[in-house]
């Protein structure tokens, strides 16, 4: 790709064809404050944040959806600039002034506050040019606009797929999930903390951080540039976690009592050492290949090495397998 | 995947068999989906009209089952009409002469009329593949899951190296893994004819190096395969299983014969994080194991990649990582494996497996690996095949057509296909307790076409039983353009009414997978 | 086809770009895949009403300015872009176009009636009710004050019956093989369809938001085609003088409303002063009473005191009191006062902004709130004179740089004080 050269602030800077004044500042580490720009999304350039000055354009020009070409002088700072973008955040910060009545939706996991929407639009353009759901819009006008589900109708019966894409790029707390409002505890004044790790659900591996408070898991989420999933997460990755904080969840030994045919709790040395029993007796009877051994391909890469070493060096037997090949 | 997920979006032509992406991979059908916005070509081979198949410029609604004559079909007319790679085939190629002879028994015509797709269709869709070189293969479960799995996957690899489509930028044949670590899990060597790193049991050598790496010596007899082991438990050769996070009474075909298998063995083991029908029917012992937030290891995705698992949170009551259970099992049976650390765990699989040999936990810290990676300062593998196939000649099969293991006939007269639905996940004992997703799709259905339903008499969101020749379930009925006549289809989520009921004991002749994707059926309302 | 006769013309839409440049910059931009011409009839500025005066005297004329520009930039397709109120000219229009159809001046499937989308969302379906979506209420005010009930009696006959129910969205891949083909499209229903990307948007089937510019849509516009959108007004001048039937500089028509005896459109040079405007061609002051405050030159370009109403109708003597002739409408009053208007104006901007930008969609809401204040009381940190550069600036479109100008026209010719909180 053929490269052009700018300047900005009196630097010389080289750029590929087809980059933004942006990419260009991030290039040289000047830092240029963005509220509506999702590197992921085509530029919207709506919220102004960017602004910066482009010698022979009338006006500053928004950083983010102003594409380089040879020969531009920028300049990231001035005093008329300068006052202009403190003024667009200042203007931002007043997004909530008509405090509008929306909507509430029956879906549990996707919220709305249109006191916190600035308007940027992200939501919308995620769901249009990465989903390509169309299940959001921007409707109305002025300070009244307001993000709905198409039509007005319920997430649950539009296109939707319920991947929680458009929380994930809200730049704000204006879409929010609801399971996290839930279980998110703001008096206990605990700070949540972020553990990076994989979904467990298929085969893309996505790379999620796993909110947590306490002991309890209070959201999902993902980041733009990380993993093979570049900050993208599907319902499940997003959603599906309170499986992990459920109620069914086994927390003790069981051990079948043959009286009365119903599994029991137990201690651990009981379970541990009744299992071992039958195994060996089992194995007495009718050797090692009487005993077979099936593991989940849901379980860790050492899960898996740890059964298929016990199957195979301490029992003695291949045969080790597991439900879906593929 | 011979290829890695971000590459997609640079495809010039996606070929998606069998493979409803955007319900079952929905992240990485996101790249599909850019890719398609930069305009590159879809062809879709799938009886259902999945999202993609709506988009596709060409979709081959086939009948279920009969991808080998299509495929053969699709590389006559690529080598007929002179597009194949020539000097790929000549150079880097084996068996091009039989394949060839064999694809040539498949004119379009009478491809079309099997497959029971449009002719022009066919030979549209062979030109497109061929006509660019960014054009990768996409394939999952809908291809595997056949009496012919092993060839409906051969089927597509001829194309690809007929055509040189292989070793470069989103072009390969890429298997989509249906679970998380299914690819882990096959490089563990949870695999009844190969150690860890795929390597052979049956090699002497082999045997020897774990054998001394272990302590013990090792058996050199091939082990069980799944449809075996369920085999074996009728026939008393079986008499113990140990199952860790499976629930095969659930997800097994013919679950009616599966339930007596269990009930003839005299131990059953089983480590979970839910009480699974499984084990509740028929464990002598559960373990309470811990799910994947609260564990330490490495999960292995589609594209080869290792990565990070991290604990998040403590594991509820006296529930304990599944490695820790294993280890103090292996105690108890008298082998002291030492503390259950997983990194040392993972050390000991990379210093015996040479293709994994370059990957520990601190080179994984930020970001995964991709193996093939020999040694520490490897990068990993982005592409399989680059240059020339691993193997050095890549091998042309030969195919022909093989009937699935139950066609429809005058007594049933419909053919059942199963899926995943985006909302759930294999047995949905995750996804079914969250209320969201439960409401979303909260009971079982099966999708029928329009004409059958008018034929039947049957009307959207009726309960109908639906009847195989090994059981029944009552289901809701959803009148759906999305199936072809004489075709149902039908989620594989739901513990309830399990589509397994009535699926059949057809398996891949050669690995065993069952036939999941296809029994045949009829319809009675309730 | 040489167009130097156009030398004297500017766009009569409100932005006043020179004609001949925009014919020229379309007929040179590459035309791989056709070109389009556009006529904008979307008239919504407050006070002007001479677009729909036009269709219902002059349409041929218009119409055979939208045919010399096609040939002379080579576009084969055409569309009019007409406010949605605007049935009763919609009928005229298409009677027109038919029977230049019949006498083989325009593409046989000319005269089709399209849908242009809207603010609210994607149109669901289309029924006729739906047609006009905007609110109207801050608008209200401005009919009420005599402006757009003037235009042509025709509109008023009301109870249309349209030929068809109009398509949507518009087809984009048409094959047109025979001349130049020319359809109606109805506007979205909202003053900002009438900014020229936005309605370009809106025909797209898109929100009507403006583009960010360059590029501009003489080399990407519709559906990224080269595209001419010019005023009603300005096709009509553009034939008058091309066909010869008019052949000195090119006047303007000012249409003239509010407080006079005899409201209309007037053909005048531009350069006559607005009390000879009223005085000469609107009859007078009602009930010869005082002039509290005019405006110019339709909505956007503010209010002016009566001791100016002696400047000429001109560009530059406009600019020297801080505003443009814009569409030439004339509003006179003569019992409100100019702060009345002027938040009147603001609360128009305020509901008609796009919601794209922050200083336009915050900006026009907090200034309309400022001034409806009694207190006229500033809430924000920063100083009113820094919002308001900051909407000049920072804005993307005409309205966001525009808007302020209401407020600084308060503060330069009329009594008005900005408190500043305390
Ligand atoms: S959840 Fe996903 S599909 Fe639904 S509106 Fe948000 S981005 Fe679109
Ligand atoms: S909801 Fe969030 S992403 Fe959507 S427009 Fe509002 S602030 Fe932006
Ligand atoms: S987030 Fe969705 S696509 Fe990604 S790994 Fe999890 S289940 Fe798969
Ligand atoms: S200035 Fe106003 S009307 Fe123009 S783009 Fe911005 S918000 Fe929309
Ligand atoms: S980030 Fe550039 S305008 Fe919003």
């Amino acid at each position: 790709m053929p490269a052009n050269t700018l300047m900005i602030n009196g630097k010389d800077v080289e750029v590929l064809q087809g980059e933004s004044l942006l990419d260009a500042c991030t290039k040289i580490g000047i830092n240029i404050p963005t509220a509506c720009h999702d590197s992921r999304l085509e530029a919207y350039g709506g919220c102004r944040t960017c602004l910066v000055d482009l010698d022979g354009a009338p006006r500053p020009v928004p950083a983010c959806k102003t594409f380089t070409s040879p020969g531009m002088k920028v300049e990231t700072s001035g005093v008329v600039l300068d006052t202009v973008r403190t003024t667009v955040d200042e203007m931002l910060a007043c997004s909530s002034r008509a405090a509008i009545e929306t909507w509430t939706d029956a879906n549990r996991f996707i919220g709305y506050d249109p006191a916190q929407c600035i308007m940027c639009d992200r939501c919308v353009r995620y769901c249009d040019e990465i989903m390509q759901c169309n299940a959001l819009e921007h409707v109305g006008q002025g300070s009244e606009a307001f993000i709905q589900p198409t039509q007005g109708e319920s997430f649950l019966d539009t296109s939707c797929e319920l991947c929680g894409g458009c929380v994930g790029t809200c730049p704000t707390e204006a879409l929010y999930s609801k399971q996290s409002l839930e279980v998110f505890d703001k008096q206990s004044g605990e700070a949540p903390t972020t553990t990076r790790t994989v979904c467990n659900y298929c085969g893309v591996g996505c790379i999620i951080d796993i909110e947590t408070q306490g002991n309890t898991v209070i959201d999902i989420d993902a980041q733009t540039g990380v993993g093979p999933n570049d900050g993208h997460l599907c319902s499940k990755g997003r959603f599906a976690w309170q499986f992990i904080n459920h109620p069914d969840r086994l927390t003790s030994p069981l051990i079948r009592n043959y009286d009365n045919g119903e599994l029991e709790e137990t201690s651990w040395e009981n379970a541990l050492a009744v299992a071992a029993q039958k195994l060996s007796a089992v194995k007495q009877q009718y050797g090692a290949d009487g005993i077979a051994f099936l593991a989940s391909s849901r379980c860790t890469n050492e899960d898996v090495y740890a059964l298929q070493k016990l199957a195979r060096s301490v029992i003695g037997t291949n045969s080790v397998h597991s439900c879906a090949a593929t | 995947m011979t290829n890695s997920i971000a590459e997609i979006e640079n495809s010039e032509c996606m070929l998606v068999v069998g493979s409803n992406t955007t319900d079952a991979h929905p992240v990485l059908a996101l790249r599909m989906k850019k890719a398609l916005r930069n305009g590159a070509k879809l062809l879709v081979v799938d009886p259902r009209k999945t999202w993609l198949a709506e988009r596709a410029d060409v979709h081959l609604q086939i009948k279920p089952g009969t991808d080998i004559p299509l495929m053969n079909a699709i590389a006559h007319v690529i080598i007929s009409e002179d597009l194949h790679d020539k000097q790929y085939v000549e150079t880097l190629s084996e068996g091009f002469e039989e394949m060839s002879e064999a694809a040539a028994e498949w004119p379009v015509e009478r491809a079309a009329e099997i497959c029971e797709v449009s002719a022009n269709d066919i030979r549209r869709a062979a030109r497109i593949y061929a006509g660019y070189k960014h054009a990768g293969i996409y394939y999952t479960l809908g291809i595997t899951e056949h009496v012919c799995g092993v060839d409906n996957v051969r089927s597509l690899s001829n194309l690809a190296i007929i055509t040189g489509h292989i070793g470069h930028e989103a072009t390969g044949v890429n298997p989509l893994r249906g679970q998380n670590n299914v690819q882990g899990c096959n490089d563990m060597g949870n695999n009844p004819v190969y150690f860890p790193g795929y390597q052979e049991v049956a090699d002497a050598a082999v045997t020897e190096k774990f054998s001394q790496a272990w302590g013990s010596k090792l058996s050199q007899t091939p082990g069980l395969r799944l449809d075996q082991m369920l085999d074996g438990m009728h026939d008393d050769s079986v008499k113990a299983l140990f199952v860790m996070g499976e629930d095969p009474v659930l997800s097994e075909p013919n679950a009616k014969h599966v339930h007596v298998g269990f009930k003839k063995i005299d131990v059953l083991i089983s480590q979970d994080i839910f009480l699974n029908e499984t084990a509740r029917l028929y464990a002598d012992v559960v373990f309470p194991a811990t799910c994947f937030a609260e564990k330490e290891g490495t999960f292995t995705n589609s594209e080869r990649r290792v990565q990070r698992v991290r604990k998040a949170v403590d594991a509820p009551g006296q529930a304990r990582p599944d490695i820790q259970i294993i280890f103090d099992l292996a105690k108890q049976l008298g082998h002291d494996w030492g503390e259950a650390q997983p990194s040392k765990v993972w050390d000991e699989f990379a210093r015996l497996s040479p293709q994994f040999s370059g990957i520990n936990y601190e080179r994984i810290e930020d970001e995964g690996i991709q193996w093939p990676c020999p040694d520490v300062s490897h990068p990993g593998t982005k592409i399989l095949h680059e240059g020339a196939p691993i193997r050095g000649k890549g091998k042309l099969y030969p195919l022909d057509h093989i009937k699935p293991w139950e066609e429809a006939d005058d007594e049933y007269p419909l053919t059942l296909s199963t899926g995943r639905t985006l909302y759930h996940y294999n047995s949905a004992t995750q996804t079914l307790r969250n209320e969201g997703h439960r409401e979303k799709e909260p009971e079982c259905f099966f999708e029928i076409s329009p004409d059958d339903a008018r034929d039947l008499n049957i009307a959207d969101k009726e309960a109908i039983t639906v009847q195989s020749r090994r059981g029944s379930i009552v289901s809701w009925a959803k009148v759906s353009e999305k199936v072809r006549k004489g075709v149902i289809w039908m989620p594989m989520h739901y513990a309830e009414a399990s589509a397994n009921t009535l699926t059949g004991d057809g398996r891949d002749l050669k690995v065993g997978t069952p036939e999941y994707k296809l029994c045949a059926v009829r319809l009675h309302k309730s | 086809m040489n167009i130097d006769c156009l030398d004297s013309l500017r766009g009569c839409g409100g932005a006043g770009f020179p004609t001949k440049f925009k014919w020229n910059a379309v007929r040179d931009a590459s035309d791989a895949f056709g070109k389009v011409i556009i006529c904008n009839a979307d008239e919504g500025e407050p006070g002007t009403f001479k677009d729909g005066w036009l269709f219902d005297n002059h349409c041929a004329a218009v119409i055979n300015g939208m045919r010399r520009s096609a040939e002379h930039v080579s576009a084969n397709r055409g569309f009019i872009y007409l406010r949605p109120e605007y049935s009763a000219q919609r009928e005229l229009i298409v009677e027109q176009i038919k029977t230049m159809v019949a006498d083989g001046l325009l593409a046989p499937q000319s005269g089709r009636i399209f849908q242009a989308s809207g603010f609210l969302g994607r149109p669901a379906q289309l029924d006729n009710e739906g047609l006009n979506l905007v609110e109207l209420s801050a608008l209200d005010w401005f009919v009420e004050h005599g402006s757009h009930d003037l235009v042509g009696e025709t509109q008023q006959s009301g109870g249309l019956s349209h030929s068809e129910d109009p398509q949507y969205p518009l087809p984009q891949n048409e094959e047109i093989n025979e001349g130049f083909c020319l359809d109606i499209c109805i506007g979205g229903g909202a003053y900002i369809c009438g900014e020229e990307t936005a309605l370009i948007e809106s025909m797209e089937g898109k929100r009507p938001q403006p583009r960010h510019k360059p590029p501009f849509p003489t080399t990407s516009g519709l559906w990224q085609l080269p595209t001419l959108v010019n005023n009603v007004e300005t096709f009509w001048w553009a034939e008058r003088l091309l066909s010869g039937e008019w052949q000195e500089d090119a006047e303007r028509l000012f249409s003239i409303s509010g407080a006079v005896n005899k409201p209309g459109v007037y053909q005048a040079p531009v350069g006559t002063t607005a009390r000879a405007l009223i005085d000469d061609y609107a009859g007078g002051v009602t009930d010869n009473t005082m002039i509290s405050c005019w405006i110019p030159g339709g909505a956007a370009t503010g209010v002016l005191p009566a001791s100016l109403l002696d400047s000429k109708m001109d560009n530059d003597c406009l600019r020297e009191h801080g505003t443009a002739l814009g569409t030439a409408a004339i509003v006179v009053f003569n019992d409100q006062s100019a702060l009345e208007v002027s938040i009147k104006i603001m609360q128009f901007f305020a509901q008609e902004s796009c919601s794209q930008c922050t200083p336009c969609r915050i900006g026009c809401a907090e200034f309309a709130d400022y001034l409806a204040d009694d207190q006229h009381h500033w809430p924000h940190n920063g100083s009113v004179d820094e919002w308001l550069q900051t909407m000049e600036l920072g804005s993307i479109c005409g309205l966001g740089f525009t808007a302020p100008l209401i407020v600084r026209q308060l503060r330069k010719h009329f009594d008005f004080e900005v408190q500043h909180a305390s």
